[in-house]
């Protein structure tokens, strides 16, 4: 075998080693669930290998070892994740190669480069969440980290732990006002490269395809979907369908939102608002979708966006990030009265080639039952919902190939999806346009902070179908079985006798206790105030601070403006360390009266040396004025006795006087009485 | 009471021409209660000082001259062997007596000045298991030779830090070397210098030299120093709190020796050279002289009034 060579090993002090460990576990930590399996496999046999080598059981790994390390690891994440591009399979090459480094640390030298890429590596972790828990772990880590060059630069080899751990706290929470002064002014500028963020995790939300049974598993989900402030009132329930997404195609099994209504933008000349809209602010967790929810009819604004013909916004990028959008919302509106244009009346009133033919001719014999009137029929429909026994439910039974003809005659057990999906089958079979509205349905009302809280089990569908002369009605079959579901605004009463809802750890089953919820709400606010303040901080709300502060913002007002606030806080930060370490000393009335007896001498050009006494002084003095010669003497003696005599006398007069405040009224009447 | 002292420093005065500083202070330094080391040159009047210090004060005293070959039990004192009593009897050193003078003590083996120093801490002996208490009052003033000389041992600094001072002489100011090479001869007049007061006369001014006030402001002064000669890194290590008691004490001292009931910060100026040289070294002495220029930017650095 080859001998390995390489530097003389550095002794790495026991502290800094214990730290350095410490930093790459906590380091790495927040990644696990992102990484690829192995490489949790590779992160213990290298933490084991690297402490048994500091423990000098083990040698550091031969170099044709390490070179097959690292093939492999590169290997393995080409593997994992189909290339070693973006941010996730980056970030499992990044500490892939992190982790190998621990095994090739000899010099002082590599062990600062682990720590600065430790510094690196943690930075990561705001790829991929920005949350208040995250930012505080990652500060948290950070002051490991940089205890850990703290331990690397002491000299002391046997120091304990916690003297690195708390010069680096203090060292970072003096930087803590710098860090204020750069979040709020230094100038944000847009990433120079597309990190290609559309992350591979399937994230918990609406998706563009619903096949009925995906609302389900999306109402188990007590993950936060977006947060609402309102300006004013929180409207009731029935009023908050935030419209998110529209599926308009529906191929027998799935409804799906194939784009061709989303493509078309709306036409502000067939809309019609009236009444005073309602002011909100949402704050949307990201989605990895470009929807942005809001109640229609809506305008948004702080947010780049196009609206479609469906009424339903779409972010210019994809929303990968926290973001959030201030909303102007008219409950009352009509759109394309007078008519649909023709592709798309087609797509709406299209139906699977085959299939569901009962539904067909239930739909049509209602329709013409109902006289050819769209709502007439809508009302039937909702009558049969509500009288036949339509029962709601999250966990129906699953359904043939005819998923329609199923649901309707035969199980009649469904949710939102289910009736929503009859509903407009049928209208679309008896030729009226129509499709179905995907999106989030109430939301719950936090008790403290005035806001409302939509989690993903508050998803819902329902519909909307066009009258001539009205343009499109909202109707939501679910009110009609569930008319609870709508009312309370959440699912928590339908949802308490579902038996698949018990996973001991579920958000839901954890608000039957008073203590937790309660716990759960007060860390939300928490939460929503972290992300109203500090994430939804972006270049907008930047540009509008600067306008506060500067009226016109130029490139050099900034800069003056970053100069300004962080010199400030260095002044200041100094100001505070020099006071705390040299504390000025206070001076007593016989002091201040000598230091205007010597000031008085500066005048004339004579300066007490530093460390010169009294006397002495005194006496180079009258050496230089003569004349003054015993008001000068009196001067010095006077003070001196003040100071160091525990019997203080008028010399001039030679007796005694009563107290030291006697001796100082003196002492400032002869300094006063001095005129060189 | 201020007469006494000085009529003790005129006295001493007659014997070392225009050395009155450094008598206040070898004065001061006994009035402390303190053992004295004086360092100089031969023959620069070192034993002349010693000799009349211990004559006026009226103290009984011994000399020791230190040799390289001399052992401590010619200082401390032998068990004898008494062929008629059949018993071992003690027969008491030089050491017994009032008023010590070890002259060259660097000269002497680290085990005999080992013996000497343990004698003036404790101002007791023991010798073969019995112990026996040194006269009252107990000085020790030693003298020694600039230790870049051939032949000595220096003392190190734990057994320096025993002697409250140290003071060097100095050559003598040309109209004073004139008397002397006329023919003045302090030796002889030394015969003729009086007592001027005895051991309980002593003991009332040892007293009176803790009477003498010292104020808060003094205080604050006198820690200045201390802090400065830890802070700064120019020092090795700084002052102890015995070498700041031992200043507190010398200037009182001083302040008793220059006719004041207060102590001012000159006396603290005055003795600090004293008191402090031989106990602090710099970051890089190798002569273990270089205190007095660290003296100086101590009394520099450390200001009299505060606040500047």
């Amino acid at each position: 075998m080859a001998e390995s060579r390489h530097p003389p090993i550095f002794p790495m002090p026991r502290t800094a080693f214990v730290l350095l460990i410490v930093s790459v576990t906590l380091t790495v930590v927040p990644h696990i669930q992102r990484l690829p399996p192995w490489l949790l496999a590779v992160f213990g046999v290298v933490l084991v290998w690297r402490i048994q080598v500091f423990r000098q059981r083990l040698r550091f790994p031969p170099k044709w070892a390490r070179l097959f390390m690292v093939c492999g690891g590169i290997l393995g994440v080409l593997v994992y994740h189909g290339t070693v591009f973006g941010p996730d399979a980056g970030v499992a090459l990044l500490i892939t190669a992190y982790l190998f480094k621990q095994l090739e640390m000899y010099t002082r030298r590599d062990a600062f480069l682990v720590v600065i890429l430790s510094f690196f590596v943690l930075a990561t972790e705001f790829l991929f969440s920005t949350a208040l828990l995250t930012s505080i772990y990652v500060f948290a880590v950070m002051v490991v980290i940089t205890a850990t060059l703290i331990a690397l630069n002491m000299t002391d080899t046997s120091i304990a732990v916690w003297r690195p751990l708390k010069t680096a706290l203090v060292t970072i929470l003096q930087a803590v006002p710098l860090l204020l002064v750069f979040f709020f002014l230094f100038p944000r500028i847009g990433p120079i490269w597309d990190l290609g963020m559309k992350s591979t995790i399937a994230r918990t939300g609406l998706s563009d395809r619903m096949t009925p049974g995906d609302v389900a598993k999306l109402s188990q989900s007590a993950k936060l979907a977006f947060r609402v402030e309102f300006e004013g009132e929180i409207p009731p329930p029935r009023d908050r369908y935030w419209r998110a997404l529209i599926f308009d195609r529906f191929d027998g099994q799935t409804w799906s939102a194939q784009g061709d209504s989303s493509n078309i933008p709306y036409n502000p000349g067939y809309l019609k608002v009236a009444g005073e809209p309602m002011k909100y602010r949402v704050f949307l967790e990201p989605t990895g979708n470009n929807w942005l929810p809001a109640i229609s009819w809506s305008e948004l604004n702080g947010i780049k966006h196009r609206t479609s013909n469906s009424l339903v916004h779409y972010a210019s990028s994809v929303v990968d990030k926290p973001v959030s959008y201030q909303v102007e919302s008219y409950l009352n509106y009509q759109y394309e009265m007078m008519g649909v244009p023709r592709d798309l009346w087609r797509l709406y009133t299209t139906l699977p080639p085959m299939g569901n033919q009962r539904s067909i001719e239930l739909g049509r014999d209602l329709y013409r039952n109902s006289g050819g009137d769209p709502e007439a029929m809508a009302a039937a429909m909702m009558r049969m919902f509500a009288e036949e026994e339509f029962v709601y439910t999250l966990a129906p039974p699953k359904l043939g190939s005819d998923s329609i003809d199923g649901f309707l005659f035969n199980t009649q057990k469904g949710f939102c999806a289910h009736y929503a999906g009859a509903f407009v089958f049928m209208m679309r079979a008896a030729g009226i346009p129509a499709r179905m509205i995907g999106g989030y349905q109430g939301g719950e009302a936090h008790p403290i902070g005035n806001y409302l809280l939509i989690h993903q089990y508050d998803a819902h569908a329902w519909v909307e179908f066009w009258v001539n002369g009205k343009g499109w009605v909202r109707e939501d079959p679910t009110a009609a079985i569930a008319p609870h579901r709508i009312e309370l605004g959440s699912l928590r009463e339908s949802l308490d006798e579902m038996s698949l809802l018990n996973s001991p750890f579920s958000g839901l089953d954890l608000r039957n206790l008073p203590l937790m919820g309660e716990l759960r709400m007060m860390f939300d606010y928490v939460d929503y105030l972290w992300f109203k303040n500090v994430v939804s901080f972006d270049s907008g709300a930047q540009t509008k601070l600067f306008q506060q502060l500067l009226g016109k913002v130029t490139p050099q007002g900034i800069a003056l403006l970053l100069a300004a606030c962080g010199g400030a806080v260095v002044l200041v930060l100094g100001l505070w360390m020099l006071l705390t370490q040299k504390r000025l000393q206070k001076l007593d009335a016989a002091d201040k009266q000598y230091l205007r007896f010597l000031h008085k001498l500066e005048k004339m050009g004579i300066q007490r040396e530093l460390g010169e006494g009294v006397l002495s002084f005194s006496a180079r003095v009258q050496r230089i004025y003569p004349e003054h010669s015993e008001i000068i003497l009196s001067i010095s003696e006077l003070y001196s006795s003040i100071k160091y005599s525990d019997k203080p006398e008028n010399t001039k007069q030679g007796k005694n006087l009563s107290g030291k405040s006697d001796s100082i009224a003196s002492l400032k009447q002869a300094i006063t009485k001095l005129k060189l | 009471m201020s007469t006494s002292v000085n009529v003790l420093i005129d006295a001493l005065a007659k014997v070392l021409l225009g050395k009155e500083e450094q008598i206040k202070l070898a004065l001061s330094c006994l009035l402390a209660k303190g053992h004295l080391l004086v360092e100089d040159l031969p023959g620069m009047g070192k034993t002349t000082l010693s000799h009349a210090l211990a004559k006026v004060l009226g103290l009984e005293y011994q000399r020791i001259q230190f040799t390289s070959d001399l052992l401590p039990a010619d200082i401390l004192g032998t068990s004898i062997f008494n062929q008629t009593s059949t018993e071992f009897e003690f027969r008491p050193g030089p050491v017994f007596s009032q008023v010590l003078l070890a002259d060259e003590i660097n000269r002497a083996t680290p085990k005999t000045q080992g013996a000497l120093l343990e004698a003036m801490e404790e101002r007791q002996i023991t010798v073969d298991g019995h112990t026996y208490p040194l006269p009252q009052p107990f000085f020790v003033i030693a003298t020694q030779n600039p230790i870049t000389q051939m032949g000595t041992y220096p003392l190190p600094e734990s057994q320096l830090d025993r002697f409250l001072m140290r003071i060097s002489l100095g050559y003598p100011d040309p109209t004073v070397e004139r008397k002397l090479l006329k023919g003045f001869n302090p030796r002889h007049d030394m015969d003729q210098l009086p007592a001027v007061t005895n051991s309980e006369g002593l003991a009332e001014l040892q007293h009176k030299v803790t009477k003498v006030f010292v104020s808060d402001a003094l205080l604050d002064y006198v820690q200045r120093i201390l802090a400065f000669t830890r802070q700064s890194n120019r020092f090795n290590f700084g002052l102890s709190p015995r070498a700041g008691m031992a200043l507190v004490q010398c200037s009182q001292a001083f302040a008793l020796v220059a006719g004041r009931d207060h102590v001012v910060p000159e006396d603290v100026q005055a003795i600090l050279p004293a008191v402090a040289e031989h106990r602090l070294a710099g970051s890089q002495d190798v002569t273990g002289h270089e205190g007095q220029r660290l003296v100086d930017s101590v009394l520099k650095q450390g200001d009299v009034i505060p606040g500047r």
